[in-house]
């Protein structure tokens, strides 16, 4: 039977049997329960009641109203501020300023500045800790020498929000400064020369030449650091401060784990984690579709 | 007299590469040698102002560490989840690499995409109904839910990976076995995997650090019986205070399996860790 099929045919039969468990695992164990959140989002349910209230876009309405969220959301735009200052700008500074060091020295950096990466998020949060701790931490020791009022960096509004996103940094910096490197090594030596033969020098070499040559790989680390901006920050979050003090250094995926499991307003928090699946899934076909974009432009 | 000048100019260079150098790695690794110091310490020490850089070291927090039964509960669970679940996303990602690298069938961008797409799905977004799967099934808090979890970011991961070592290895190899009649699962066990072995080992090792590492479905799916390693560090920030020796000596002994991986497969890390957006 199959052999009268077209060779063409059974090839691709063949292709997507090969493909059909990985997509079988992902039917049931990825989208079944994506789905099973977008449903939830249009239900009024407490966890434990055996009946789920239908409420329509309710939910998604109060999104648009609740203070709280607001407040999230704020923080999670200024979380992504602060990490796109941090480990983007200062990431391709470095790179910059790495062109001009040692060999050796460079690798050096290289494995030094990596090493955060391989840190899990849980332990990189307890070992600022001691950093932050205002009792024998290193900060507020500082702090005391310099004979300023004693500062909790954790407890304090101010400051919560900026001691996650240095957590995050430290982990995440040598990281895209690596993808950076890597890209950076990407592009031709003939093309910088050429460039340079033309009378480009060091500053309007990187404006013009270096950068829009390296724009793929900074869009990739664009859309993984706002990744990180909302979710990376959740472990610290959780573990650090619980979202306080006062919300301070609440951001928008620590709301969707406080609704479901701490006040148990499963559809409501469905409701929010759709929203941010869906912000995301935009941002990556932007992505895929910018990257598709500049590479063609790249090889014109 | 110019050689002279250039000479002093680049011997200053390297005084403030040096420096420069030295403050940003101390700047960097601080928090890794402040912990590992600090699990050698006991309580006096810890708290000593100004901070202790020399001292007598105690192995007294490791020796609680490890008497404390969920250490090795916890270390098992690890271990139990991480080599299924790499196993299995192996079995599931290594036809679907085959299959998006050599043949050409109806949707395959779509199907690449989808596999994608998976990955960029906030944790989060899916933990809520893993939890509800998790309680429906009946296997909230035991080593299969979170088995299943990881498998949700490693077997994505590990079909991108593949798919590019396989890309590498020229069609012609196919062909030409296929030509000397062998079927299509013999090219793929005999040829293909052999040949992707150095691959194979470093996505593995990538799925392991990931793994490894994984800290919010654990923290959530699991309460006693099947938790990892990472999440320890919770258990020793208590109500009372921080139990600062005990955590660092938990956190170091987290964090070394991690880098020594991580030194593995420093050669592929990148591609690894970006997706496989950057080739180095």
């Amino acid at each position: 039977m199959i052999s009268k099929l077209s060779l063409k045919t059974r090839n691709s039969l063949k292709g997507l049997l090969l493909v059909s468990p990985a997509l079988f695992f992902f039917a049931v164990f990825v989208y079944r329960p994506l789905i099973h959140t977008a449903i939830l989002s249009f239900h009024d349910w407490n966890m434990v009641s055996p009946t789920r209230l239908f409420v329509g876009w309710d939910n998604y309405l109060e999104m648009l109203e609740n203070p709280a969220l607001g407040k999230a959301l704020q923080n999670s735009a200024l979380y992504a501020v602060w990490l796109i200052g941090i480990i983007i700008l200062l990431p391709i500074l470095t790179t910059a300023g790495m062109t001009y060091v040692h060999n050796r020295v460079r690798k050096m950096f290289r494995v030094t500045l990596f090493s955060p990466t391989v840190v899990s998020l849980g332990i990189a949060s307890v070992m600022w800790l001691w950093v932050f701790n205002p009792i024998g931490g290193l900060l507020g020791t500082i702090w005391e020498e310099l004979g300023l009022a004693p500062l909790n960096w954790l407890s304090s509004p101010k400051t919560a929000l900026v001691a996650i996103v240095i957590i995050v940094g430290w982990k995440a910096f040598g990281y895209n400064m690596l993808l950076l490197l890597a890209g950076l090594g990407g592009i031709s030596g003939e093309v910088i020369d050429a460039c340079k033969v033309d009378g480009a020098d060091g500053f309007g070499l990187w404006l013009y030449v270096i950068l829009p040559l390296l724009s793929p790989t900074i869009f990739f680390i664009l859309i993984s650091t706002l990744s990180m901006a909302t979710e990376y920050v959740f472990t610290p979050i959780h573990v650090l401060t619980g979202g306080g003090p006062v919300n301070a250094s609440t951001n928008i995926v620590f709301e969707i784990w406080r609704q479901a499991f701490r006040w148990f307003r499963v559809g409501y928090s469905s409701a929010i984690a759709i929203a941010v699946f869906l912000i995301f899934f935009v941002l990556m076909i932007f992505q895929m579709w910018l990257s598709e974009k500049v590479v063609s432009y790249d090889e014109r | 007299m110019n050689s002279a000048g250039t000479s002093r100019v680049k011997a200053v260079d390297a005084i403030v590469d040096v420096t420069g150098t030295l403050i940003l790695v101390f700047l960097f690794l601080f928090p890794f040698l402040w912990m590992v110091s600090m699990s050698f310490k006991d309580r006096i020490q810890t708290f000593q102002i100004p901070p202790l850089w020399f001292f007598q070291p105690t192995l007294e927090n490791y020796r609680a560490l490890f008497a404390r039964e969920i250490f090795g509960t916890y270390f098992v669970n690890s271990v139990a989840v991480i080599v299924f679940s790499v196993l299995v996303s192996f079995v599931l990602a290594a036809p679907a690499a085959y299959a998006l690298s050599r043949f050409d069938f109806k949707g395959k961008k779509d199907i690449s995409f989808w596999i994608l797409s998976v990955r960029m799905a906030p944790a989060i977004a899916v933990v809520i109904p893993y939890f509800f799967l998790g309680s429906f099934m009946g296997i909230l808090d035991t080593r299969l839910i979170l088995i299943i979890a990881y498998l949700s970011f490693n077997v994505p991961f590990a079909t991108w990976m593949l798919k590019g070592f396989m890309d590498e290895i020229p069609t012609e190899v196919d062909e030409a076995a296929l030509i000397d009649g062998s079927s299509r699962f013999q090219v793929f066990s005999r040829l293909i995997i052999p040949l992707t072995a150095n691959g194979l080992a470093a996505t593995s090792i990538l799925c392991l650090i990931q793994s490894w590492n994984e800290f919010t479905f654990a923290l959530f799916l699991t309460t006693t019986e099947a938790r990892t390693l990472p999440t320890i560090v919770t258990q020793f920030l208590t109500f009372q205070g921080v139990v600062w020796g005990e955590m660092s000596a938990a956190a170091t002994i987290t964090v070394l399996p991690a880098v020594v991986f991580a030194i593995l497969v420093r050669k592929h890390l990148i591609t690894g860790l970006s997706f496989g957006a950057v080739k180095e």
